[in-house]
């Protein structure tokens, strides 16, 4: 490689694709871009979790910092809705329907 | 066991638990890494209002996506750190594009370029490897690839930075990452 680089795709390909997209280097587009592929491309979704889980270290750097006691009560707001997913409700109903229609 | 790898299991327990909709066990996790991914996310951000928000965003994320975390292949905490990196830059390129004008620099200011002190998040042993491969690199490579992950910046702005060339950025960088690989692969 030589001393500058102005191509899109890197010499590494996709290993340094991955890890170019971990760090955090690349502009809006090519993240989203990136990002579809982590969602189709489960080769390339393994790279990303190597740099991922390897590069996780450095956060060990970055000072914690407490949140505000608000945070919580809006994340609790947040996920207060009814059922997630339609197999959980079916569940449900079906745990109600096998107990012969009782609530208890 | 040791302390650290006490509290993995307890956080990937946790999440297994926050998969199944337990929402007493989504707060045990908040608990436990809320500190660490807010002071994540206002590095990035360097804005405590936009942080909250990403932060709230993070841990719904959380809630719905839990069951496609897989302890055989990453550590609940750098699962974790990867969301709430992941939406803070986001947000970060998103409020860039919205606020060009403004300089780089003016959120520079604030930051502590000194690493703090340890606080410890993944296993010694894991920290010990990223360390000792980021030793074989070149160190100018080595300290922008720190740079990046922490700040969460663009090659533009790592450019700028070091005022260098845009392609001489990247020709570091994705050296810096080839030969990383290499080595934390071994």
């Amino acid at each position: 490689m030589s001393e500058t680089d102005h191509s899109d795709t890197p010499e590494g390909g996709d290993p340094i694709v991955a890890g170019e997209y971990v760090l955090g280097v690349l502009e809006a587009s090519e993240r989203s871009t990136v990002a579809q592929r982590i969602e189709r491309e489960p080769e390339f979704a393994t790279e990303v979790a190597f740099w991922e889980e390897r590069l996780g270290g450095f956060a060990d750097e970055v000072k914690s910092v407490a949140p505000p006691e608000a945070a919580w009560s809006r994340i609790e707001a947040a996920i207060a809705a009814p059922a997630r997913s339609p197999a959980l409700a079916f569940g449900s109903l079906c745990r109600i329907c096998s107990s012969g229609g009782l609530l208890v | 066991m040791d302390a650290i790898a006490a509290n993995r299991s307890q956080l990937a327990a946790a999440l297994a638990r926050v998969a199944a909709g337990d929402r007493a066990a989504l707060r045990i996790v908040y608990q436990d890494t809320s500190s660490k991914l807010f002071g994540v996310c206002l590095r990035i951000l360097n804005d405590r209002g936009e942080a909250e928000d990403v932060l709230q965003d993070v841990y719904v994320t959380v809630w719905r996506k839990a069951g496609s975390f897989d302890p055989a292949r990453a550590s609940p905490i750098t699962w974790l750190v990867a969301i709430a990196r992941n939406r803070a830059i986001d947000r970060l390129r998103a409020s860039a594009a919205s606020r060009r004008s403004e300089p780089i620099e003016s959120a520079e200011d604030v930051r502590d370029d000194a690493p703090a002190a340890l606080e410890l998040v993944v296993a010694a042993e894991q920290r010990e490897r990223l360390k000792t491969c980021l030793g074989e690199l070149e160190e100018r490579h080595s300290a922008v690839i720190r740079s990046a992950f922490l700040d969460g910046v663009t090659y533009e702005q790592l450019a700028q930075r070091m005022e260098v060339p845009l392609g001489t950025m990247k020709s570091w960088i994705r050296r810096g990452l080839m030969k990383l690989r290499t080595c934390l692969e071994r």
